[in-house]
């Protein structure tokens, strides 16, 4: 076999400049492939996803929270407090809660008279709440009905209007 | 798997870092071939441009029981040859081999030889350079430039006699 430097002419080989130079026309006309950079564009990209997707789930954390809260507001939970409170006073001091009787003093009575108007507000009131929504007016009006209702009963307790 | 199966099979997954590896092995044996063929440098380095930028875009078309220069070759030869019909130059072939040719195992290569090749026919010239420079086979030479093995033999033959006979007439031989 002939050597090829042995055989072919200076002129017939590639110097360093020709070599680039073709090279350069075959990366151009070959498909585009992954760069580094674009490695690094890709993983920014994915850094960027899952920040997104914390920040979402605690928005939609936030939003639940709030979801919560409108349809079971502090207000709410006041109330139900109130209500708790008053239902439990009530068991252990049913005298409270009999129809107003004409055996019984008349500060007892105006007592009682007012835990009915009480009542009945607190009724009226919680009907609107349930047909027309929730108000932050109507929220504290509630609270002070139930306020002065538990005040009224701590008031008979104290002046001896009602018999434990 | 060598070396060189592997940065095919990366640049078929449009590696091109693996493409380049292949093109730093090939481009300058490929360049020197076809510089035989045409003293026009910038054709030849056009040639070479085009047959690595088809060969990737056949890259799955290529069956890795070849050796990828050879089919590499092919590729540029044929753009070399497409580039010659254009100019109204077409590559002759030789007719096919007849019964009983011989392969002259006597020849030897003299550097004074050179410029007796340009009396070859272009057929000749190629596979007298195919084997006894690049190193191919009679069956790749077949494959590379289409016709067949006993062909490639015939021309051999026939281009070594020539050689051998225009440079013992020529006076070369001390």
């Amino acid at each position: 076999m002939i050597r090829p430097e042995d055989f072919y002419e200076q002129e017939g080989t590639l110097n360093e400049g020709d070599r680039r130079r073709i090279w350069k026309g075959i990366r151009r006309s070959l498909p585009a492939g992954r760069h580094p950079l674009l490695f690094i564009t890709d993983a920014r990209s994915f850094f960027y996803g899952m920040a997104a997707a914390v920040l979402l789930g605690f928005a939609l954390l936030g939003g639940m929270q709030a979801v919560r809260l409108v349809q079971d507001p502090p207000e709410t939970r006041l109330v139900l407090a109130y209500q708790s409170a008053i239902s439990q006073f009530e068991a252990v001091v049913p005298v409270s809660t009999g129809a107003p009787g004409q055996a019984q003093s008349g500060q007892v009575q105006s007592w009682k008279n007012q835990l009915v108007l009480v009542d009945a507000a607190i009724v009226v009131l919680r009907l609107d709440i349930r047909e027309n929504g929730p108000s932050p007016v109507k929220q504290t009006k509630l609270r002070e009905l139930y306020a002065l209702k538990l005040q009224v009963l701590q008031t008979m307790i104290e002046n001896g209007g009602i018999e434990l | 798997m060598n070396e060189e199966s592997e940065w095919i099979q990366r640049a078929r997954q449009g590696d091109r870092r693996a493409y380049k590896l292949l093109y730093d092995r090939h481009a300058a044996a490929l360049f020197r071939f076809l510089h035989r063929f045409s003293s026009n440098r910038s054709d030849v380095e056009e040639w070479v441009q085009r047959a690595f930028i088809k060969a990737f875009h056949q890259l799955d078309a290529f069956n890795e029981q070849a050796r990828f220069s050879s089919w590499l070759f092919r590729i540029g030869i044929n753009e070399m040859k497409d580039d010659g019909r254009k100019v109204g130059k077409i590559l002759t072939m030789e007719p096919e081999a007849l019964p009983g040719t011989a392969e002259d195992d006597d020849f030897e290569w003299e550097a004074t030889m050179q410029t007796l090749l340009d009396e070859l026919s272009e057929s000749q010239r190629m596979v007298f350079i195919l084997t006894e420079v690049e190193g191919y086979t009679h069956a790749e030479i077949a494959g590379m430039l289409g016709f067949t093995e006993g062909t490639s033999r015939s021309l051999l033959s026939r281009a070594k006699q020539h050689l051998r006979v225009r440079w013992i007439t020529e006076g070369k031989r001390a």
